[in-house]
């Protein structure tokens, strides 16, 4: 089994969330080929302070918490 | 130059126009020639500009027009080029402004638009609402009168679930006060030149963004591998670390050594406000710009004393830092961050407080100001005289009605002897940034030769830090695209000026060049971000993300052309190397730098790096413009026409 078909538990923190949107970016570049937070299955929300969601087409691969600048995700398993 | 795809590939390929006199908004397709020419961002908003804002029209009239540019690589993933420029006549010079935010142009991009063109004036008070190709002018009379914060936060409720981009005005644009910004996200500025009044003028209280078009990229392989050794050499940056945990910060001991951080025994900013008393007392967690992985902007929170608990945010803590910590001898930082809050939520510029505070103080010193309700403001400043002269240059009470219109106007109303004690250059208040009698580098130099004046982003240079050598300038004006005897003409044991063996003013010409054409591009300049990007690395990433395949080469020109558009619009109107002067304070007086003193600065000291500076430029030097043989090298023949 490769490492992008494992499923992990996803987990984030606001406190460390700068908004910066990169995973995001990374999810819809990686499953829709574009730029777009609006496809993406990780959710920023910056008018609830960052909260972080992920979608029910989140196959919890864990590529966000693997790109994220500032450790703010976590994949276990 | 090969190749080009017309949409939806780095560029998301239309620009649209929204007249607010007829209310008709009309999608545009950005044409290929002038993404070759002008690559967007600034470069769009340059050649957009002069076409359409006439000459002498009013600033705050319908005639203005607001550019607003997001270029080719903005809402991808090129690490840390989220910026989007604001391009317009600014009430406060008469002149040419330009000003960049790093959050607005991702969401303009997703909703399919790289510009936005806004023209002519309601006469009620609207907001533009942009959700892809659903754009509309709706009613803002609830929103007329509220801060940025809570017009803001109304926008983002009222369109939930959507998550929507919200640029704002506060009372201070809505009272046509030419200090004014424009507040993008509650977080990044619009900041120079009034452009909150700009909007307040054209009664335009907002602009909301929501895209699910996405951006596109022509070669993904080649965009993710480009991406991936932008974030390599990103990780490698020693400092990135400390940009994170201290924003702008990290300059504040650099600045305290060149004097700017001014002090007096009885208030040291240097301990006050440093950058351990920054992380102790306010700050809370990082915050970035989207796509940026350093995370330089922050949320404070404060932890004691009158304004415990407050939260807000801040794009530049430096900045606020200086303005009311230093400039304005706040107390401290609980009351320096609610200085930066009351200025955000009224929509005033923090650097133009404090250069009106300094105005102020040094009118008072003078007995200028005596029998004026000004005096218990500008007497000894600190917060609560700070607050209250916000609150009144926001409403344009008593004094601050004068003062709302800049030092131009002020000091006309105050007298002769106001004039004499300006603090500024071409109207604007003086960065609390680059005195050139401490460093005479390229960033202190930038503010008499930069279109949008008396400021100094697209000079900003490796002479920041004084005393480089030699084969380390040389090496960099390479790397910007200084052709080899340029070079030698830069890097000279023979170069006049207080910097040692460069001529700041040959350099500057190359500086703005480049930086006018990573700009085009929306690359920050903050340090952890300006040092990943080159020509090429710009140009490579172009190529893969719009399939239009460009040299390198070519970008100083490009460049050269937004640079020569951007200060054609004012010399259209008269505008000559004449206009711009130093203060006389600085031509006047020594300066001390820690425990040494520097000299005055001499006229003639300026005019030969001015000189150098317009003879690198190909330019007219007795008049310090443009000639028609360079406009029309640079395919400006209809700017040519001008001259």
């Amino acid at each position: 089994m490769t490492e992008k078909q494992m499923e992990y538990v996803m987990s984030g923190d606001r406190e460390k969330c700068t908004g910066c949107l990169i995973c995001a970016l990374e999810c819809s570049f990686l499953y829709e080929g574009r730029f777009s937070p609006e496809a993406s299955r990780i959710i920023i929300n910056k008018t609830y302070e960052n909260s972080i969601t992920f979608t029910s087409d989140c196959t919890r691969c864990g590529v966000c918490a693997d790109v994220c600048p500032f450790n703010a995700l976590t994949k276990s398993l | 130059m090969s190749g080009s795809k017309m949409s939806n590939a780095g560029y998301a390929g239309k620009i649209l126009y929204v007249d607010l006199n007829s209310e008709k908004i009309s999608p545009e397709p950005f044409p290929e020639d002038l993404r070759w020419k002008f690559i967007g961002g600034v470069g769009l908003n340059a050649k957009l500009a002069y076409d359409l804002i006439p000459p002498d029209a009013d600033p705050l009239g319908k005639d203005n027009a607001v550019l607003i540019g997001a270029g080719p690589l903005v809402g991808t993933l090129a690490p840390g080029v989220p910026k989007t420029e604001i391009t317009t006549r600014s009430p406060l010079t008469g002149r040419l402004v330009t000003s960049s935010t790093g959050h607005f142009g991702h969401a303009l991009k997703y909703a399919g638009y790289d510009g936005l063109v806004i023209t002519g004036a309601s006469d009620s008070p609207v907001y533009l609402r942009i959700f892809d190709d659903e754009v509309e002018l709706c009613d803002a009379s609830h929103l007329w009168g509220k801060d940025i914060y809570e017009a803001t936060d109304e926008l983002y409720h009222r369109y939930k679930p959507k998550i929507c981009t919200v640029a704002a005005i506060g009372p201070a644009g809505e009272n046509l006060v030419r200090l004014a910004l424009v507040l993008t996200d509650k977080l990044s500025t619009w900041g120079k030149g009034g452009v909150g009044a700009v909007l307040g003028a054209k009664k335009l209280k907002a602009i909301v963004v929501h895209g699910t078009k996405g951006i596109g990229v022509a070669d993904r392989k080649a965009f993710r591998s480009l991406v991936d050794a932008a974030y390599s050499n990103f990780r490698s940056d020693p400092n990135r670390e400390m940009w994170t945990t201290l924003g702008t910060m990290v300059s504040w001991e650099m600045y305290a050594r060149t004097g700017v951080a001014k002090g007096t025994p009885d208030h040291d900013p240097i301990t006050l406000f440093g950058p351990k008393a920054y992380l102790e007392q306010v700050k809370r967690q990082s915050l970035s710009c989207p796509t940026c992985p350093t995370g330089c902007k922050a949320r404070l929170n404060v932890r004691e004393g009158m304004f415990a608990g407050l939260d807000t945010n801040t794009s530049c803590n430096l900045g606020g830092a200086m303005a009311y910590g230093t400039v304005c001898k706040v107390e401290d930082y609980g009351r320096v961050a609610k200085c930066h809050d009351t200025a955000n939520r009224l929509g005033l510029e923090s650097s133009y407080v404090a250069g009106m505070a300094t105005f102020l103080a040094g009118l008072y010193e003078r007995g200028v100001l005596s029998g004026r309700d000004a005096e218990a403001v500008a007497s000894g400043l600190g917060y609560e005289n700070t607050a209250r002269l916000m609150r009144m240059i926001a409403y344009r009470e008593g004094i601050g009605s004068i003062l709302a219109d800049g030092w131009d106007e002020a000091a006309k109303e105050l007298g002769p002897e106001a004039e004499k004690y300006r603090e500024y250059i071409r109207g604007t208040g003086v960065e609390p940034g680059f005195d050139p009698r401490a460093n005479l580098g390229t960033e202190a130099l930038g503010p008499l030769t930069t279109p949008k004046g008396a400021h100094w982003t697209m000079a900003l240079s490796l002479t920041v830090v004084p005393g480089r050598k030699p084969d380390q300038v040389a090496r960099y004006a390479q790397k910007i695209g200084a052709p080899p005897d340029a070079v030698g003409r830069i890097v000279t044991a023979d170069a006049p000026g207080r910097y040692s063996n460069v001529h700041s003013g040959r350099l500057l010409k190359y500086v703005e060049d480049f930086n006018a054409a990573l700009y085009c591009f929306g690359v920050c300049n903050r340090p952890p971000i300006l040092r990943l990007y080159g020509l090429e690395d710009c140009a490579k990433l172009f190529s893969a993300a719009t399939g239009m395949d460009l040299d390198p080469a070519s970008l100083p020109e490009v460049g050269e052309r937004v640079v020569n558009s951007l200060i054609m619009f004012n010399v259209r109107e008269g505008y000559t190397r004449a206009s711009f002067k130093y203060p006389t304070m600085w031509m006047a007086e020594k300066m001390k730098v820690g425990d040494r003193e520097t000299p005055a600065l001499t006229q003639e000291e300026v005019d030969l790096l001015l000189d150098g500076y317009y003879q690198e430029r190909g330019w007219d030097v007795i008049r310090g413009i443009p000639t028609r043989e360079k406009l029309m090298a640079l395919g400006l023949d209809s700017m040519a026409s001008a001259l």
